[in-house]
C-alpha cells in the first residue's frame, strides 16, 4: 500500500516544505526531521529505506534550502555528505537541479522525502501535506 | 602500466555507464600528490609523488542491501610496473533493522575514528599523514563480518563487534583457525564530537605481518605464537572555530619467549579555523614500541608539525606541513638505538570528486 505525506514546515528551519512517499508516518518532530536530513536514520518505521531528495548545487534554491535545513552554507553540507557516504555510515542523499524533479521522484519512490522552499509547494500534489510538529 | 591504465578506464567506463542508467550506483574518485622536502641525518631529499588515487563505488541492491568498494591504485615497488591495484574495502550491508546492520566483506577495522571515518580518502584527513601508529599497531584492515549499530538513543551511541581474518592473514586465506575480535563502541552528543573506545585482540600461532596490518613490511624473524592486543581511546570535536582530535593506543603483544611487551601511542591534534575554508593547526605524535616486542620495530618516535590547509571547495584542498621527527627507531633510521633527527616539509593537494 503506497500512503503520501508531505510536512509544511514551522519551527526547526520555517519557509520550507517537507513531502514524502511511504514514510510510515504522518507527522514528524523537528528532531525527527533533523535527525533523518542528517543520515541518522536508515529505515522508517515501516521498514522502508530512507531516501533523501536535496536541491543540487545547480539549484537556485540550494542556498536557501541548506541555510534553512542546516544552518550551512552549500559547501559545508556537500562536504558532511561526502564525508558521512565515505564513512559507509549513511547512502548519498539524491540531489535535484529542480524542484519538478524531486517531486517527481518523490512520488514515485515510497521511503523517499524532499525538501523545497514554501514558494513552490504547489508543485506537490494533495494528500502529500503534513505540519511538522514541535 | 599499460594494464593499469587499462583496469583504471575499464573500471571508469563500466562504473559510469551504470550511474548514467541507474541512480542506485554511485561513483567517486579521490586522489591526491605530494611534494616532500626532507633533511635525514646527512641525507637531503627533494621530490614529487604521486599519491594513492582512490575509486569509491557505493551501490543499493535492494531496499536494505547496499555494497561499498574502495579500490586503490597506488606506488608499489614490487611491480614492474610500479603501480598496482589494491582492493582496500569491498562489503556488503545488510541493514536487518532500524539503525542496525550487518557487515560482510574486508572492511576498515573501527579500532578509532580515523581508520573508521578516513580511510583513503586524504581529502578528509585533517593532517597529510595517519597517525605513526598506524605503522605498528593498528590492525588497518579486517576481512570478515561486522556487526553495527549506529547513532542509537539521545547520546547517538554506536557499537562494532568485528570478528575476521588476523593480522597473518591475506585477503583471500587465513592459515589460523583463530579468528580476530574487536569490540568498540562510541557516542556522538553532539553533531560536532565523537568519543571512542575499543578492544582488538588477535592470536597468532605463527607471528607474521600480513596485508590487514598497517606494517606488512617489517619482520622480526620471530615465528612463535603471539597474542596481540590493543586497546583504543578516540576524542574527535570539529566544531566551525576549532578542531581537535585524540588518538591514543595501549598495545600488549605477548609471547612465550619474551613475555608481555607493552606499546603505547597517541597521536593529538589541534586546528584553529581562521576562515571557514582556512585552518592553522599542530599536532604531536608519540610511539613507544617496547623492547621486548616480536611483532613491530621496537623504539621510540615523536613527531611534532604545524601546518595550514586551505579549502578551495569541498571537493580540493591543500596542506602544507613542517615537522621534526625524533626516533630511535631501527626501521625508521636504521642505525640501531641511536636517535636520528628528521625535518620534513610536505605540500600535499587532495581531490575528490
Amino acid at each position: 500500500m503506497v500512503s503520501l505525506w508531505m510536512f509544511s514546515h514551522v519551527g526547526w528551519s520555517q519557509n520550507v516544505v517537507y513531502f514524502g512517499q511511504d514514510l510510515g508516518m504522518t507527522s514528524m518532530t523537528n528532531a525527527k526531521v533533523q535527525r533523518v536530513f542528517t543520515g541518522k536514520e536508515t529505515l522508517w518505521k515501516n521498514g522502508k529505506t530512507v531516501v533523501i531528495c536535496l536541491p543540487g548545487t545547480k539549484s537556485a534554491k540550494a542556498q536557501e534550502v541548506y541555510t534553512k535545513v542546516y544552518g550551512k552554507s552549500v559547501k559545508e553540507v556537500q562536504k558532511f555528505w561526502l564525508s558521512l557516504v565515505f564513512q559507509g555510515r549513511a547512502k548519498s542523499p539524491i540531489f535535484f537541479d529542480s524542484e519538478q524533479e524531486m517531486v517527481d521522484y518523490v512520488k514515485r519512490t515510497p521511503g523517499a522525502i524532499g525538501v523545497i522552499t514554501a514558494d513552490k509547494k504547489n508543485l506537490v500534489p494533495n494528500g502529500f501535506m503534513v505540519t511538522i510538529t514541535n | 602500466m599499460k594494464k593499469t591504465i587499462l583496469f583504471c578506464g575499464v573500471l571508469l567506463q563500466v562504473a559510469h555507464g551504470w550511474a548514467q542508467s541507474e541512480r542506485n550506483i554511485d561513483l567517486k574518485m579521490y586522489g591526491h600528490m605530494q611534494y616532500n622536502m626532507d633533511k635525514f641525518d646527512q641525507d637531503k631529499n627533494s621530490y614529487f609523488s604521486l599519491g594513492e588515487q582512490d575509486f569509491f563505488v557505493t551501490a543499493k541492491l535492494t531496499d536494505r542491501i547496499s555494497f561499498l568498494g574502495e579500490t586503490v591504485v597506488k606506488y608499489d615497488a614490487a611491480t614492474s610496473a610500479k603501480f598496482a591495484p589494491s582492493i582496500e574495502r569491498a562489503q556488503m550491508k545488510w541493514d536487518y533493522f532500524g539503525n542496525h546492520s550487518i557487515i560482510m566483506g574486508k572492511i576498515h577495522t573501527p579500532v578509532n575514528t580515523w581508520n573508521d571515518e578516513y580511510h583513503h580518502g586524504r581529502l578528509f584527513f585533517p593532517t597529510i599523514d595517519r597517525p605513526l601508529f598506524f605503522s605498528t599497531m593498528v590492525p588497518v584492515h579486517t576481512s570478515g563480518v561486522s556487526f553495527r549499530g549506529q547513532y542509537l538513543g539521545r547520546l547517538n551511541f554506536g557499537y562494532d563487534l568485528v570478528i575476521g581474518n588476523g593480522i597473518s592473514s591475506t585477503d583471500a586465506y587465513d592459515a589460523s583457525t583463530n579468528k580476530a575480535v574487536m569490540a568498540g563502541m562510541h557516542i556522538r552528543p553532539d553533531e560536532n564530537t565523537r568519543i571512542g573506545v575499543s578492544y582488538y585482540n588477535d592470536y597468532m600461532p605463527i607471528n607474521k605481518p600480513g596485508v590487514h596490518s598497517g606494517h606488512a613490511g617489517y619482520n622480526s624473524g620471530y615465528l612463535g605464537p603471539l597474542n596481540f592486543e590493543l586497546y583504543s581511546l578516540s576524542i574527535k570535536r570539529f566544531t566551525d572555530q576549532y578542531e581537535f582530535m585524540s588518538e591514543s593506543g595501549y598495545g600488549i603483544n605477548t609471547t612465550d619467549s619474551l613475555g608481555r611487551a607493552e606499546n603505547f601511542a597517541s597521536f593529538n591534534y589541534l586546528g584553529v579555523k581562521v576562515k571557514e575554508v582556512s585552518t592553522i593547526y599542530a599536532l604531536a605524535d608519540f610511539m613507544h614500541i617496547a623492547d621486548n616486542d616480536l611483532h613491530s620495530p621496537r623504539g621510540k618516535q615523536m613527531k611534532t608539525a604545524i601546518g595550514y590547509k586551505y579549502e578551495f571547495s569541498e571537493t580540493c584542498n591543500v596542506k602544507f606541513q613542517v615537522e621534526r621527527t625524533i626516533s630511535s627507531d631501527t626501521h625508521l633510521n636504521n642505525q640501531g638505538d641511536m636517535q636520528v633527527e628528521r625535518y620534513d616539509f610536505k605540500f600535499q593537494l587532495a581531490y575528490g570528486f
